[in-house]
Protein backbone atom coordinates (compact mmCIF):
# COMPACT_ATOMS: atom_id res chain seq x y z
CA UNK A 1 0.00 0.00 0.00
CA UNK A 2 2.83 2.55 1.02
CA UNK A 3 4.73 0.66 -1.63
CA UNK A 4 2.12 1.88 -4.11
CA UNK A 5 1.94 5.14 -3.24
CA UNK A 6 5.81 5.59 -3.37
CA UNK A 7 6.10 4.18 -6.73
CA UNK A 8 3.42 6.53 -8.09
CA UNK A 9 5.10 9.41 -6.98
CA UNK A 10 8.30 8.23 -7.77
CA UNK A 11 7.61 6.97 -11.21
CA UNK A 12 5.04 10.79 -11.87
CA UNK A 13 8.84 12.61 -10.32
CA UNK A 14 11.11 10.47 -13.10
CA UNK A 15 9.20 11.27 -16.36
CA UNK A 16 8.28 14.59 -15.43
CA UNK A 17 12.58 15.23 -15.16
CA UNK A 18 13.15 12.91 -17.95
CA UNK A 19 10.70 14.95 -20.11
CA UNK A 20 12.41 18.00 -18.86
CA UNK A 21 16.29 17.25 -19.67
CA UNK A 22 15.07 16.43 -23.08
CA UNK A 23 13.37 19.45 -24.24
CA UNK A 24 14.86 22.11 -21.91
CA UNK A 25 17.22 24.70 -24.26
CA UNK A 26 20.12 25.01 -21.43
CA UNK A 27 22.76 22.35 -21.18
CA UNK A 28 23.24 22.95 -17.76
CA UNK A 29 19.50 22.73 -16.52
CA UNK A 30 19.29 19.17 -18.59
CA UNK A 31 21.98 17.81 -16.82
CA UNK A 32 20.75 18.97 -13.00
CA UNK A 33 17.66 16.96 -14.34
CA UNK A 34 19.12 14.46 -15.62
CA UNK A 35 20.93 14.66 -11.71
CA UNK A 36 17.04 14.48 -10.66
CA UNK A 37 16.12 11.84 -12.82
CA UNK A 38 18.83 9.42 -11.76
CA UNK A 39 17.98 10.06 -8.19
CA UNK A 40 14.30 9.12 -8.33
CA UNK A 41 15.52 6.23 -10.46
CA UNK A 42 18.11 5.08 -7.69
CA UNK A 43 14.81 5.52 -5.31
CA UNK A 44 12.52 3.61 -7.47
CA UNK A 45 15.46 1.03 -7.17
CA UNK A 46 15.21 0.63 -3.10
CA UNK A 47 11.13 -0.36 -3.88
CA UNK A 48 12.57 -3.15 -6.06
CA UNK A 49 14.94 -4.92 -2.76
CA UNK A 50 18.07 -3.57 -4.85
CA UNK A 51 19.37 -1.18 -2.55
CA UNK A 52 23.10 -1.99 -3.47
CA UNK A 53 22.22 -0.62 -6.88
CA UNK A 54 20.40 2.01 -5.93
CA UNK A 55 23.99 2.92 -4.30
CA UNK A 56 25.75 2.41 -6.68
CA UNK A 57 23.76 4.04 -8.90
CA UNK A 58 24.43 7.20 -6.77
CA UNK A 59 27.81 6.97 -6.49
CA UNK A 60 28.88 5.67 -10.17
CA UNK A 61 26.22 7.63 -12.40
CA UNK A 62 25.66 10.51 -10.55
CA UNK A 63 28.76 11.46 -8.91
CA UNK A 64 31.26 9.88 -11.33
CA UNK A 65 29.43 10.24 -14.73
CA UNK A 66 27.22 13.12 -14.05
CA UNK A 67 29.85 15.65 -12.35
CA UNK A 68 32.55 14.66 -15.63
CA UNK A 69 29.88 16.09 -17.64
CA UNK A 70 29.22 19.30 -16.22
CA UNK A 71 32.68 19.52 -16.26
CA UNK A 72 33.04 18.80 -19.92
CA UNK A 73 29.91 21.20 -20.13
CA UNK A 74 31.73 23.89 -18.67
CA UNK A 75 34.80 23.54 -20.73
CA UNK A 76 32.53 23.67 -23.93
CA UNK A 77 30.72 26.94 -22.77
CA UNK A 78 31.58 30.32 -24.63
CA UNK A 79 32.57 33.40 -22.59
CA UNK A 80 29.11 35.25 -22.62
CA UNK A 81 27.03 32.77 -22.84
CA UNK A 82 24.21 31.86 -20.32
CA UNK A 83 24.99 28.49 -18.70
CA UNK A 84 22.36 28.24 -16.21
CA UNK A 85 19.74 30.76 -14.98
CA UNK A 86 19.44 31.00 -11.47
CA UNK A 87 16.11 32.55 -11.22
CA UNK A 88 14.81 29.15 -11.91
CA UNK A 89 15.79 27.62 -8.38
CA UNK A 90 12.44 24.76 -8.39
CA UNK A 91 15.15 22.52 -10.41
CA UNK A 92 17.36 22.93 -7.10
CA UNK A 93 14.72 22.69 -4.99
CA UNK A 94 13.13 19.34 -6.98
CA UNK A 95 16.36 17.65 -7.23
CA UNK A 96 16.08 18.34 -2.90
CA UNK A 97 12.37 17.04 -2.94
CA UNK A 98 14.01 13.81 -4.41
CA UNK A 99 16.73 13.17 -2.29
CA UNK A 100 14.58 13.59 1.07
CA UNK A 101 12.26 11.10 -0.75
CA UNK A 102 15.17 8.81 -1.17
CA UNK A 103 16.38 9.05 2.42
CA UNK A 104 12.82 8.87 3.53
CA UNK A 105 12.51 5.48 1.95
CA UNK A 106 15.79 4.55 3.25
CA UNK A 107 15.17 5.36 7.04
CA UNK A 108 11.18 4.18 6.75
CA UNK A 109 12.65 0.62 5.30
CA UNK A 110 15.16 0.70 8.61
CA UNK A 111 12.37 1.56 10.96
CA UNK A 112 10.35 -1.77 9.95
CA UNK A 113 7.63 -0.10 8.11
CA UNK A 114 8.17 -3.16 5.18
CA UNK A 115 8.28 -1.19 2.37
CA UNK A 116 10.13 -3.84 0.09
CA UNK A 117 10.02 -7.54 1.18
CA UNK A 118 12.72 -7.40 3.14
CA UNK A 119 12.71 -7.04 6.74
CA UNK A 120 15.85 -5.34 8.15
CA UNK A 121 18.38 -5.35 5.10
CA UNK A 122 21.29 -4.56 6.79
CA UNK A 123 21.35 -7.39 8.92
CA UNK A 124 19.38 -10.22 7.15
CA UNK A 125 21.16 -13.16 5.90
CA UNK A 126 19.60 -12.87 2.06
CA UNK A 127 19.97 -9.24 1.72
CA UNK A 128 21.20 -8.12 -2.43
CA UNK A 129 24.77 -7.00 -1.85
CA UNK A 130 26.09 -10.27 -0.40
CA UNK A 131 23.88 -12.18 -3.22
CA UNK A 132 25.54 -10.16 -5.84
CA UNK A 133 29.02 -10.24 -4.21
CA UNK A 134 28.99 -14.03 -4.01
CA UNK A 135 27.39 -14.65 -7.56
CA UNK A 136 29.72 -12.53 -9.48
CA UNK A 137 32.95 -14.19 -7.58
CA UNK A 138 31.29 -17.59 -8.03
CA UNK A 139 33.74 -19.77 -10.31
CA UNK A 140 30.36 -22.34 -10.80
CA UNK A 141 28.92 -21.91 -14.68
CA UNK A 142 26.35 -19.24 -13.34
CA UNK A 143 28.85 -17.21 -11.90
CA UNK A 144 30.29 -13.90 -13.53
CA UNK A 145 33.69 -13.84 -12.92
CA UNK A 146 34.56 -13.61 -16.42
CA UNK A 147 32.53 -10.70 -16.92
CA UNK A 148 33.55 -9.42 -13.94
CA UNK A 149 37.41 -9.32 -15.17
CA UNK A 150 36.32 -8.48 -18.69
CA UNK A 151 35.27 -5.25 -17.77
CA UNK A 152 37.69 -4.06 -15.79
CA UNK A 153 39.81 -4.70 -19.34
CA UNK A 154 36.54 -2.25 -21.05
CA UNK A 155 37.35 0.36 -18.28
CA UNK A 156 40.62 0.01 -19.09
CA UNK A 157 40.60 0.89 -22.45
CA UNK A 158 38.10 3.65 -22.10
CA UNK A 159 40.44 5.40 -20.00
CA UNK A 160 43.59 5.03 -22.11
CA UNK A 161 41.39 5.80 -25.30
CA UNK A 162 39.61 8.83 -23.46
CA UNK A 163 42.72 10.28 -22.96
CA UNK A 164 44.49 9.36 -26.51
CA UNK A 165 41.09 10.86 -28.19
CA UNK A 166 41.44 14.61 -26.00
CA UNK A 167 44.82 14.85 -26.16
CA UNK A 168 46.06 17.98 -27.46
CA UNK A 169 48.39 17.09 -30.91
CA UNK A 170 51.58 19.20 -30.72
CA UNK A 171 52.87 19.94 -34.59
CA UNK A 172 56.75 20.32 -33.70
CA UNK A 173 57.71 23.98 -33.68
CA UNK A 174 54.14 25.66 -33.36
CA UNK A 175 53.77 27.50 -30.63
CA UNK A 176 51.44 26.08 -27.97
CA UNK A 177 50.50 27.10 -24.69
CA UNK A 178 52.02 25.59 -22.02
CA UNK A 179 49.45 22.93 -20.80
CA UNK A 180 51.24 22.83 -17.31
CA UNK A 181 52.34 19.62 -16.77
CA UNK A 182 52.88 17.85 -20.17
CA UNK B 1 4.71 -5.25 -3.51
CA UNK B 2 1.40 -5.08 -5.49
CA UNK B 3 2.49 -3.22 -8.20
CA UNK B 4 2.09 -5.27 -11.13
CA UNK B 5 5.19 -5.87 -13.91
CA UNK B 6 2.98 -4.41 -16.19
CA UNK B 7 3.59 -0.72 -14.60
CA UNK B 8 7.18 -1.13 -14.07
CA UNK B 9 7.43 -2.19 -17.87
CA UNK B 10 4.98 0.82 -19.10
CA UNK B 11 7.37 3.42 -17.14
CA UNK B 12 11.05 1.78 -17.97
CA UNK B 13 9.58 1.84 -21.80
CA UNK B 14 8.01 5.66 -21.45
CA UNK B 15 11.70 6.50 -20.30
CA UNK B 16 13.13 4.69 -22.96
CA UNK B 17 10.94 6.21 -25.73
CA UNK B 18 12.09 9.93 -23.80
CA UNK B 19 15.60 9.21 -24.43
CA UNK B 20 14.94 7.90 -28.12
CA UNK B 21 13.46 11.44 -28.61
CA UNK B 22 16.06 13.09 -26.43
CA UNK B 23 18.94 11.36 -29.23
CA UNK B 24 17.42 12.20 -32.21
CA UNK B 25 16.22 15.73 -31.55
CA UNK B 26 19.03 17.13 -29.73
CA UNK B 27 21.69 19.14 -31.87
CA UNK B 28 24.55 19.73 -29.31
CA UNK B 29 26.21 16.41 -28.85
CA UNK B 30 26.55 16.55 -25.02
CA UNK B 31 22.67 16.80 -24.85
CA UNK B 32 22.29 13.40 -27.13
CA UNK B 33 24.66 11.97 -24.82
CA UNK B 34 22.68 12.56 -21.67
CA UNK B 35 19.72 11.31 -23.65
CA UNK B 36 21.33 8.24 -24.01
CA UNK B 37 22.13 7.86 -20.42
CA UNK B 38 17.83 7.95 -19.82
CA UNK B 39 18.03 4.97 -22.77
CA UNK B 40 20.88 3.01 -20.65
CA UNK B 41 19.26 3.84 -17.50
CA UNK B 42 15.40 2.16 -18.89
CA UNK B 43 17.55 -0.88 -19.59
CA UNK B 44 19.18 -1.14 -16.67
CA UNK B 45 15.48 -0.55 -14.63
CA UNK B 46 14.36 -3.20 -16.43
CA UNK B 47 16.07 -5.47 -16.00
CA UNK B 48 15.95 -5.24 -12.07
CA UNK B 49 12.16 -5.35 -12.36
CA UNK B 50 12.67 -8.33 -14.27
CA UNK B 51 14.81 -9.54 -11.36
CA UNK B 52 12.44 -8.57 -8.71
CA UNK B 53 9.54 -10.06 -9.87
CA UNK B 54 10.68 -13.72 -11.59
CA UNK B 55 13.31 -14.36 -8.47
CA UNK B 56 17.07 -14.35 -8.71
CA UNK B 57 19.68 -12.01 -8.84
CA UNK B 58 20.90 -12.31 -12.05
CA UNK B 59 18.90 -9.21 -13.20
CA UNK B 60 20.65 -6.74 -10.81
CA UNK B 61 24.47 -8.36 -11.40
CA UNK B 62 23.31 -7.52 -15.26
CA UNK B 63 21.89 -3.55 -14.22
CA UNK B 64 25.69 -3.38 -12.61
CA UNK B 65 27.52 -3.93 -15.46
CA UNK B 66 25.44 -1.91 -17.37
CA UNK B 67 26.29 1.11 -15.20
CA UNK B 68 29.68 -0.35 -15.67
CA UNK B 69 29.78 -0.26 -19.19
CA UNK B 70 27.62 3.17 -19.11
CA UNK B 71 30.54 4.77 -17.25
CA UNK B 72 32.82 3.87 -20.00
CA UNK B 73 31.17 5.09 -22.76
CA UNK B 74 30.52 8.32 -21.17
CA UNK B 75 34.15 8.76 -20.94
CA UNK B 76 35.02 7.96 -24.72
CA UNK B 77 31.85 10.46 -25.26
CA UNK B 78 32.62 13.39 -23.57
CA UNK B 79 36.68 13.20 -24.73
CA UNK B 80 35.34 13.07 -28.40
CA UNK B 81 33.04 15.89 -27.09
CA UNK B 82 35.97 18.01 -26.14
CA UNK B 83 37.93 16.67 -29.50
CA UNK B 84 35.04 18.09 -31.78
CA UNK B 85 34.88 21.32 -29.61
CA UNK B 86 38.55 21.45 -30.43
CA UNK B 87 38.48 20.89 -34.57
CA UNK B 88 34.80 22.66 -34.76
CA UNK B 89 34.23 25.41 -32.62
CA UNK B 90 30.69 24.05 -31.56
CA UNK B 91 29.42 21.39 -30.72
CA UNK B 92 26.46 21.34 -33.37
CA UNK B 93 26.15 17.22 -34.78
CA UNK B 94 24.81 19.01 -37.88
CA UNK B 95 27.62 20.45 -38.85
CA UNK B 96 30.18 17.77 -37.84
CA UNK B 97 30.13 16.20 -41.16
CA UNK B 98 33.59 15.38 -41.91
CA UNK B 99 35.26 12.29 -41.20
CA UNK B 100 39.34 12.95 -40.70
CA UNK B 101 41.84 11.85 -38.21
Amino acid sequence: MIAEIFFYILSLLLLVFAFKTVTTKLVLHAAIYLIATLMSLAALFILLNAEFLAAVQLLVYVGGILVVTVYSILLVSRVGETVIQFDKRWILMATGVVGVILVGLIYLQMVGLNITNHSLVILSENDTARQIGGAILSLTKEGFILPFELISLVLLSALIGAVLIAKEVRRPGANTENEGGE
Amino acid sequence: MSVGIEHWLVLSSLLFALGVYGVLSRRSLILVLMSLELILNAAGLNFIVFSYYLGGIRGQIFTLFIIGIAAAEAAIGLAIVVRLYRENGSLDVTKASEMKW
